[in-house]
């Protein structure tokens, strides 16, 4: 019983557990982290894509018309390059990379690295497909992660689906923001 | 009745020949069209455009811009040393990967290879990816090779690796980079817990890095010959309503937890190859829905045709056994048998929205009272008793702490049990149960059958049972000497011989046992004052950080001597030729076996290595003839030791005239083969062929030296150089030098001198315990019986040889020799060596054999062995 309670105790915490990585395995990050770790949150429609070279690697660009921008590092955005595609005569995989739909709106919480390559956040977490229910409230949707995540310490955690009114999340993010500051 | 009936028909394998390797699909997948029948082509390297069969990987020169706190970049780079060394060990592949160095960034180059890098692009949240670069326009399949040519590879990791998981000393960093270069040789994702699962269900140990399906999938993307014929297959069909069902998941499960998958193809035909002989229950389940956005189910790339469209998963049907029963124990076992194939193994599935069950994680609690930590997929000891928890989508309730209704788990075959009556829930989404391990003789993995009233899931290997504890280290002290050894005393719980002890990612070697029951080890070299993190793993799976719960990991700190370095000569070399380097080390622990010498472009093969000493290496290697011009890293690595010497060689491009083809330069190839054998290495006396390229049709006036000393040699009808190796040269690498009367530059390579060949004398057959017969026409050797051969010259005149290094061929059939014993000839030990083994069943017909002992590159001459020849196989007829 002493055992089970120290077993109970430690799965609340989850400390220590070894868990493996791999090429789709995402470390979890909340809304907030999102928001935080993102140089832009932008809530923008998918026009166009194009593929590329970029050194060995190849992008699938999505070209993007801005409808908002929830966070901004000043940096013009146009679009947003998503790991795979067919360029030069070569397909490159990349497995697990999100796709993009040209004509669908999305809010997209967007990374650029310091040699200027924007990408989404967490391959799919960063991404929230925008949809009208049936009363016309404007959804942010984005389903549970069936794989396991991992949280900053390394330890496994349970994603939820999550479905919110856009301008909910929006509030969400500002206030991290706000908190980050 | 039925179920007899049933296993009668699958037990019924019609024996038919394996002629090629097709199906399973977690292979990067091709079809010629978009309509049946589907016959798949896989991506993979081109066996024939790599030397050796080798892919070289590399690890970019930019390393990580930030690790762990207590973590080091030689520590990282060993474990990535040894996870790619973990495809090495599948002795059924034929595909060998090697370290080639360390890489700069944007180094061209023509051959295949794979690259490991750590990316700034990559954006938070994601640690790991794998890239395979392939053809966009595959052509005609058809016309191709049979396959489709993997261009280059890539393994991404992020540059910041200061998550905990990504600490090099922590199992998992491992266990991710052997799942990356899986992926990187052309391994999609398995759904049976093995090393290519997804994160969730991966059931793999450092100790025990690879699963059956690992090895089967590796092993039929590169077959050795042969190999099809040891194992067998299960075909069929997988339908819904009529409809092939693409992508659904089909496993072959023993009750000894043998998994071994493939998908369906379009039309739902599948065909499970690559399974060991034995008794299998036969399951398929949807594959998992997508991550997120992600394109596919469980991440899983499905096949394209050849013009780019592609076949999407079906995922609307619930899971079931064969015959159709959601309960294992109602399902029958399909007898497999080498180099047979038990048809017609079909399913025909209900259908639901989707999967409602996947994706199930489950975790022990594993350590010393008070020390324990949640181990996923733990190793439990038989006698066992105690909680395991998991969760998994579609076991709760939504929203609720309810168990889904109807929900059930049980554990597959007999080595676990689960307490039904402990089933609930427990905390944070996870359920928890009762498991009751039993005795096992060898680790079992246990499979659960998790069902509800309408759907089922399996999940391979969600535990496995061992016969006894972990091990577990308890102390380290050690010192190291002027020259840098490490000798180190570990003490501990359930520490052998056969343990190994790993220094970061590499292993100790000479492990030897003192009175007071600890264990000495010579540590791998390391540079400077480096600290490593030992690690005990047992044969069995068993790791001690397992074992030994939340208690710190032991580690050894180095006192090494002064930073190593290295020099080579020549320092420039030229494309499309082949040459020796020398390699100098100061401060180097170069060990035969153990050292490993890059030149960070896999269009730089290092061919063969000899270490003169500790400091002095020599090599031969080969350039590609479309190497661009550059300079590249020279890397030398010897356990935890990776030295480098940035720009170290040159590479020069063929020189190519204004117009026309560029010319191929003079030059000897390597390796330099034996006339008798065909083998790399000649004895003095014997014949050496040297293959060459650009060299004019007449040699006539040239000099050939072999270790400085003039050899004749004549031209054959091939072009190739023949000559006598001379007497009186020492045993090892010896310097073949071609001169022309123009002295043209023509590089030197090495030819290895080898001891004379081994003889074989007398073969005898052991009748009985204490009779051994003169084998001979009168008294031929039977299948199944154990021989002796008495060999001479066995050893060679050095040190004796291991019996696992002593190959019988008999017939063309290999024989590993089972144990050696010294004759003595008037009391003192010659040189001739009993050799012990025994004849395979397996032996082509006639009642004489060709058979001959080869140790290395030694092969004896031909003996002719009176044999039983096989009976005559009967035609089996199919119905």
């Amino acid at each position: 019983m002493r055992v089970f309670c120290r077993f109970a105790t430690g799965l609340a915490g989850l400390a220590g557990i070894l868990i493996p990585l791999s090429a789709t395995t995402l470390e979890r990050l909340t809304v907030e982290e999102m928001s935080q770790q993102s140089t832009a949150v932008i809530r923008a429609r998918v026009t166009g894509s194009r593929t590329a070279s970029r050194g060995t690697d190849i992008y699938t660009y999505f070209q993007l018309q801005i409808l908002e921008t929830w966070k901004s590092s000043g940096r013009a955005i146009t679009e947003v390059a998503v790991p795979g595609g067919v360029a030069n005569g070569v397909r490159q995989i990349a497995t697990g990379a999100p796709d993009l739909k040209i004509g669908q709106e999305y809010v997209l919480f967007l990374w650029t690295s310091r040699a200027g390559l924007t990408q989404i956040i967490g391959l799919s977490q960063g991404v929230f497909r925008i949809s009208a229910d049936d009363s016309g409230a404007v959804l942010a949707q984005r389903p549970a992660a069936t794989e396991l995540m991992l949280d900053r310490s390394g330890s496994p955690v349970t994603d939820s689906p999550i479905s919110i009114q856009a301008r909910d999340l929006r509030a969400r993010v500002v206030r991290a923001l706000g908190a980050a500051k | 009745m039925r179920h007899t009936i049933l296993r009668a028909a699958l037990a019924l394998a019609i024996l038919f020949g394996l002629t090629s390797v097709s199906s399973a699909y977690y292979y990067w997948t091709y079809f010629p069209g978009t309509a049946g029948p589907f016959q798949p082509y896989s991506a993979k390297f081109d066996l024939s455009a790599l030397l050796d069969k080798t892919v070289l990987y590399f690890i970019s020169d930019k390393g990580p811009g930030k690790l762990v706190d207590g973590d080091n970049y030689d520590a990282l780079v060993s474990q990535i040393r040894l996870a790619a060394e973990t495809w090495n060990a599948v002795p059924s592949s034929d595909i060998r990967i090697r370290f080639g160095g360390f890489e700069t960034l944007g180094t061209a180059q023509a051959t295949p290879g794979i690259d490991v890098v750590f990316d700034d692009d990559m954006p938070p949240g994601l640690l790991a990816q794998t890239k395979p670069f392939l053809p966009a326009d595959v052509g005609d399949l058809t016309k191709g090779p049979g396959f489709v040519p993997i261009l280059r590879s890539k393994v991404q990791l992020r540059s910041d690796l200061t998550l905990k998981q990504q600490a090099s000393y922590s199992d998992t960093f491992f266990l991710t980079m052997v799942h990356e270069f899986g992926h990187s040789l052309g391994l999609q994702h398995s759904t049976v817990s093995a090393s290519m699962s997804t994160v969730t269900t991966r059931a793999t140990t450092k100790a025990r890095p690879l699963a059956a399906d690992d090895i089967a999938a590796i092993s039929l993307l590169y077959p050795v010959a042969g190999w099809t014929a040891t194992t067998g297959s299960i075909t069929g069909r997988v339908a819904l309503n009529g409809n092939g069902v693409n992508l659904a998941s089909v496993t072959a499960l023993s009750a000894n937890g043998t998994a071994i998958s493939a998908l369906t193809n379009p039309d739902g035909s599948y065909r499970i190859d690559g399974i060991p002989p034995g008794d299998y229950y036969i399951y398929t389940q949807p594959l998992p829905p997508p991550q997120q956005d992600e394109l596919t189910p469980a991440a899983i790339v499905p096949p394209s045709d050849s013009h780019g469209g592609s076949f999407a998963a079906f995922t609307g049907f619930a899971g079931q056994f064969f015959p159709h029963t959601r309960d294992w124990t109602q399902a029958v076992t399909a007898s497999v048998k080498a180099g047979a194939i038990v048809p017609n193994v079909n399913f025909d599935v209900d259908p639901r929205p989707g999967p409602s069950i996947y994706s199930m994680n489950v975790l022990g609690y594993l350590g010393p009272s008070g020390k324990e930590a949640y181990v996923h997929t733990p190793l439990l000891v038989s006698g066992y008793r105690g909680w395991i928890v998991f969760n998994g989508a579609g076991t709760l309730v939504p929203n609720s702490t309810n168990l889904t209704p109807g929900l059930a788990v049980n554990a597959i075959g007999p080595a676990a049990r689960l307490e039904p009556q402990y089933l609930g829930y427990f905390t944070a989404g996870y359920l928890l149960t009762v498991v009751d391990a039993n005795q096992v003789s060898q680790p079992t993995p246990v499979a659960l059958a998790v069902t509800t009233p309408n759907d089922l899931y399996v999940l391979p290997a969600a535990l496995t049972v061992v016969p006894s504890a972990g091990p577990a280290i308890s102390s380290v002290s050690g010192s190291t000497d002027a020259l840098g050894n490490g000798s180190v005393t570990i003490k501990g719980d359930n520490l052998s011989q056969d343990t190994r002890v790993m220094f970061d990612g590499a292993p100790a070697t000479a492990i030897q046992k003192n009175d007071d029951g600890s264990f000495t080890v010579t540590a791998p070299p390391a540079i400077g004052a480096h600290t490593a993190v030992l690690e005990a793993l047992t044969n069995d799976g068993q790791t001690s950080i397992q074992t030994m719960g939340t208690l710190p990991q032991p580690t050894f700190t180095y006192a090494s001597p002064d930073h190593p370095s290295i020099s080579i000569t020549p320092g420039t070399v030229t494309a499309g030729t082949d040459m020796m380097i020398e390699v100098d080390g100061i401060n180097t622990n170069f060990a035969d076996g153990q050292t490993v010498i890059g030149f960070g472009s896999s269009d730089v093969s290092v061919r063969r290595i000899w270490i003169l000493d500790r400091g002095r290496a020599l090599l031969n290697i080969s350039v590609n003839a479309a190497a661009s011009g550059g300079l590249v890293t020279v890397t030398a690595a010897t356990g935890i030791q990776a030295v480098t010497l940035p720009a170290g060689l040159q590479i020069q491009p063929i020189a190519a005239p204004a117009s026309g083809s560029a010319i191929q330069p003079m030059t000897l190839r390597v390796p330099v083969l034996n006339l008798a054998t065909g083998l790399a290495g000649v004895p003095t006396g014997g014949t050496a062929v040297i293959v060459n390229a650009g060299l004019p049709a007449s040699l006539s006036g040239w000099t050939l030296t072999i270790g400085g000393v003039h050899a004749d040699f004549t031209v054959d009808s091939n072009s190739n150089i023949r000559a006598v190796v001379p007497g009186g040269l020492p045993l090892g690498p010896a310097v073949v030098k071609l001169t022309s009367p123009n002295s043209d530059p023509i590089a030197p390579v090495l030819v290895n001198i080898d001891a004379q060949p081994p003889a074989i004398q007398a073969a005898y057959d052991q009748h009985t315990a204490t009779t051994l017969t003169f084998v001979d026409a009168l008294h031929p050797a039977a299948p199944g019986d154990v021989l002796f051969v008495d060999v001479g010259k066995l050893n060679g005149g050095g040190p004796a040889v291991p019996a696992s290094s002593v190959h019988i061929s008999i017939g063309g059939v290999d024989h590993i020799a089972t144990s050696l014993a010294p004759i003595l000839e008037f009391g003192l030990i010659s040189d001739v060596v009993r050799v012990q083994f025994t004849l395979s069943t397996g032996l082509p017909g006639g009642a004489t054999q060709p058979m001959t002992v080869r140790i290395g590159t030694r092969v004896s001459p031909s003996y002719t062995l009176n044999v039983i020849p096989p009976a005559p196989v009967q035609p089996s007829k199919q119905n």
